[in-house]
C-alpha cells in the first residue's frame, strides 16, 4: 500500500536549514528559518516562561486531560491579549490548538463544516503553509496583490482592486502584523479602508497573528485585529504563541471565532470542540498553561513584556544598521525599506539566482524568495551582508 | 556613510529639508545661544537645545531623553519621520554632532551635518535670517537603537575599544575638569583622540584619508566595536561622526561620559 504513495515536495525552508548545517564555512550566516535568535545565535527561553515553568513544576498536581478545546483560563488570557475589549467575549468561541499552524488548519476545517464553500483569499505572497493547508483541505484559493517588488512596500491600490472581487461569504486572510514573508504592513488608515471594503462585500476576515509584539509593540500590533473584531459580525483569528513567548516546540496556538450573537457562538464552540475531537482530541496544555501564568501574574507579565520589547527594539536596531550599511555600499536610499518594514522578516526583492549566489559565494542563507530573517542580522555581520547584497547585484 | 552635506548643496535644496541650529557651549563660555539664533540663523532653521531636549530625571548634563519625550519635543520643532534633517552650529562643528547622534540613536536615517556650519555659510555670503517662526507640529516616532548607547555596567564588561575625545591634558589628569567635583584622569584602557584633531582650521571634518590615519595611528582597529566618551557626550559624538564617515558599524557612545565616571569614587581610574 505505501508503495503507492507519491513523494511529497520537501519543505524548502526546512531544507535550507539542512543545507546551512552541512555548510563547513566558518563565516556562514543564517537568515533563513523563522525563529528568533539573539546576538549569539541562540533562541533563549524567556525569563518569565522559565519562572512559570518552575512554579508549575512545584504546583501542578495532575496530568489528566484539560477541556476538549483547552483551558478556559488560556482562552480568556489570550482574548485579553489579542482582542482586549474590542468585542463582547460572549460572541467569541475559543479553541487551543497545536501552534498557530494548528489554529489555521482548524479555522479552515471549521469553514468546511459550514458547507458554504467560500473562496479563501490570501495575500500574494503569503506564508507558504497558508496555501498548502488550504490546498490540502481542497479549498478554493484566491490571491490578492500585496507587495510592490519595486518599492518593497504594500501595493495598496492593487490590493484594493483585487479585494473588490471577493464574493459575499468569502474568507479573506490578513496578517495581523509583521507580514510574512515581506515585512511590509498596512497603516492604520489602510486597515480602516480594508475593513470598510470587506464589510461592504460581506466577506469574513480571518486574521493570522503570529508576531504580536514584534512590530510596533504588543498593543499596537493588535490594532488591525481589534479594529475588525469591533466591526465584523463574523470573523476568525488564529494566534500563535511560538514567537512572542518563545515556546516554539510546545506548540501553542489558539482559534478565536467571532459569531453574530452569543447563541450562535455556543454552536460555534461545539463545532470547534468537534474538530479537535476528530483530529487529536485534546490540545497540548503545557505551553498554554505557561502563557496563562505569564499573562495573569503582574510581575511575570511585566517581565515578559519588557523582554519582548527588548527583542523588538533589537530587531529594529539591526534593521536600521543594515539599511544604513546598504546606503553606504550602494550610495542610494533604495534599501531604506528595511528600516520601515516591521517584524522578523523582510523580502529583499532579489531573484532566486541572486539568492543562490549569496549562499554559494558568500555563505549567506536566506529563503529562495529572498525573505531574510532580521534576527540573524547581528551587528558584526551587517557590513558583510551589505557588501554581498550589492555584490550579487540586488 | 555620508554624514555631511555641503553649504552649496544646502542652499540649492533648502526647500526640501528641515534645518536645525544645534548650538551649545560650555556654561563657562557664557553664551546665550538661543538669542544668537534669534538674531542670526539659516532661513527656516529651528533651534534645538540639547539641555532642553534631554532626560530631565538625570542629574547629569543633557543625557539622552526617552524616545517618547524625544518624539514629543522634536514634533514641536515640526519634525516628522519622513524629513531630511540638516544640523549645524555656530562653531563650525561642535554640538551639532551631538544632535546628529541623537537622531541617529532614535533611528532617523536621513540626518546630516552642514559641513563648516554657520561660520562657513556666512563666510560664503549665503542668506541669513532673524525671522523666527513657530513650526507646524510634525509626527515623529523614534525607534531607539539600544546598541548605540552604553552605560557604566556595559563599559565595565565591554571588550570594545574606548576612545576618549577630551583634551590630552584632561585625559592624562594634568588639567582640571571644567565641571566641579570630578576626579581627573580617564577610564582605564581607553585611548585618547582629541576631537579637535579630527577637524581642520575651519572646524570642518577632515577628509577621510586623514581621519583614517588618525585612528590607525592611535592604534584603533576599525573592524572592531568602538565606544566613545568625552566630558558630557558632546565631543564623543564628533568621534562617532568621523567613525561613521569611515563606515564603522559597531559604534556606541557612553552617554554619562566623564561627568558620570569622574563623579563616582567606586569606579577605576587611570592617569597618564
Amino acid at each position: 500500500m505505501l508503495t503507492s504513495l507519491k513523494k511529497q515536495p520537501a519543505d524548502r525552508i526546512i531544507g535550507l536549514s539542512a543545507l546551512y548545517n552541512a555548510d563547513p564555512r566558518q563565516e556562514k550566516i543564517d537568515l533563513g528559518v523563522g525563529v528568533y535568535k539573539d546576538a549569539h545565535g541562540n533562541t533563549p527561553i524567556m525569563r518569565s516562561i522559565k519562572e512559570a515553568e518552575s512554579q508549575l513544576w512545584n504546583t501542578e498536581s495532575t496530568k489528566t486531560y484539560t477541556a476538549m478545546t483547552g483551558d478556559s483560563g488560556f482562552h480568556n488570557a489570550m482574548a485579553d491579549l489579542v482582542l482586549a475589549d474590542s468585542v463582547d467575549q460572549d460572541r467569541v468561541s475559543f479553541c487551543a490548538t497545536p501552534g498557530g499552524t494548528g489554529a489555521i488548519h482548524h479555522v479552515l476545517e471549521l469553514v468546511k463544516l459550514t458547507e458554504t464553500n467560500p473562496t479563501v483569499w490570501f495575500s500574494d505572497p503569503t506564508w507558504g503553509n497558508h496555501l498548502t493547508i488550504a490546498k490540502h483541505l481542497n479549498m478554493q484559493i484566491g490571491k490578492y496583490s500585496y507587495f510592490d517588488n519595486e518599492t518593497r512596500s504594500v501595493d495598496f491600490k492593487a490590493m484594493l482592486s483585487d479585494l473588490s472581487n471577493v464574493a459575499n461569504g468569502d474568507i479573506v486572510v490578513l496578517h495581523g502584523c509583521c507580514h510574512n514573508p515581506t515585512g511590509a504592513n498596512l497603516s492604520k488608515d489602510q486597515w480602516n479602508i480594508i475593513s470598510e471594503l470587506l464589510l461592504e462585500k460581506e466577506a469574513i476576515p480571518f486574521i493570522d497573528i503570529a508576531y504580536q509584539g514584534f512590530g510596533e509593540g504588543i498593543e499596537e500590533d493588535a490594532f488591525g485585529t481589534r479594529l475588525l473584531a469591533n466591526k465584523f459580525p463574523e470573523m476568525f483569528i488564529a494566534a500563535s504563541c511560538s514567537k512572542n513567548f518563545g515556546i516554539y516546540r510546545e506548540r501553542c496556538g489558539i482559534v478565536m471565532a467571532i459569531s453574530k450573537n452569543p447563541d450562535i457562538s455556543i454552536i460555534t464552540q461545539g463545532n470547534l470542540s468537534y474538530v479537535n475531537r476528530q483530529n487529536f482530541s485534546f490540545p497540548p496544555d503545557h505551553g498554554a498553561r505557561l502563557v496563562t501564568m505569564v499573562l495573569r501574574d503582574a510581575d511575570l507579565r511585566a517581565d515578559w513584556a519588557s523582554e519582548l520589547e527588548q527583542v523588538r527594539i533589537g530587531m529594529l536596531d539591526a534593521r536600521t544598521h543594515l539599511a544604513e550599511a546598504l546606503r553606504t555600499e550602494c550610495n542610494s536610499d533604495r534599501f531604506d525599506f528595511l528600516a520601515h518594514h516591521r517584524g522578523m522578516f523582510s523580502r529583499l526583492g532579489a531573484t532566486e539566482e541572486q539568492v543562490n549566489r549569496l549562499r554559494d559565494e558568500f555563505g549567506i542563507y536566506m529563503v529562495f524568495d529572498s525573505r531574510l530573517n532580521i534576527a540573524g542580522v547581528t551587528l558584526d555581520k551587517v557590513k558583510t551582508i551589505a557588501k554581498a547584497v550589492i555584490e550579487v547585484g540586488i | 556613510m555620508q554624514v555631511t552635506v555641503t553649504t552649496d548643496w544646502l542652499e540649492k535644496n533648502h526647500q526640501t529639508v528641515k534645518i536645525l541650529d544645534a548650538s551649545w557651549y560650555l556654561p563657562s563660555e557664557g553664551r546665550n545661544t538661543f538669542n544668537e539664533f534669534k538674531s542670526k540663523h539659516i532661513p527656516n532653521a529651528q533651534f534645538f537645545d540639547i539641555d532642553v531636549i534631554s532626560d530631565k530625571n538625570s542629574h547629569l548634563p543633557h543625557m539622552l531623553p526617552s524616545p517618547s519625550s524625544f518624539n514629543d519635543q522634536v514634533e514641536k520643532l515640526g519634525i516628522s519621520n519622513n524629513v531630511k534633517l540638516i544640523i549645524y552650529d555656530t562653531d563650525g562643528l561642535f554640538s551639532a554632532a551631538r544632535v546628529w547622534w541623537m537622531f541617529k540613536v532614535m533611528g532617523h536615517i536621513e540626518v546630516f551635518i552642514l559641513d563648516g556650519g554657520l561660520p562657513k555659510w556666512i563666510s560664503e555670503n549665503r542668506p541669513i535670517s532673524n525671522d523666527h517662526y513657530k513650526a507646524q507640529r510634525g509626527i515623529f516616532k523614534s525607534s531607539l537603537m539600544p546598541s548605540t548607547v552604553v552605560d557604566i555596567p556595559q563599559i565595565l564588561e565591554t571588550t570594545a575599544q574606548i576612545i576618549d575625545a577630551r583634551h590630552p591634558k584632561r585625559f592624562s589628569g594634568e588639567a582640571p575638569e571644567p565641571r566641579i567635583n570630578l576626579r581627573s584622569g580617564h577610564i582605564p584602557n581607553s585611548i585618547n583622540i582629541f576631537y579637535k584633531s579630527l577637524l581642520n582650521k575651519q572646524n570642518c571634518l577632515r577628509p577621510k584619508s586623514e581621519l583614517l590615519s588618525i585612528f590607525l595611528n592611535a592604534g584603533i582597529d576599525l573592524n572592531k566595536p568602538i565606544i566613545t566618551s568625552c566630558g558630557s557626550g558632546v565631543t564623543a559624538s564628533i568621534i562617532i561622526l568621523a567613525l561613521k564617515q569611515l563606515d564603522h558599524i559597531q559604534t556606541a557612545l557612553y552617554d554619562g561620559s566623564w561627568s558620570e565616571w569622574g563623579l563616582r569614587d567606586d569606579l577605576p581610574i587611570a592617569t597618564n
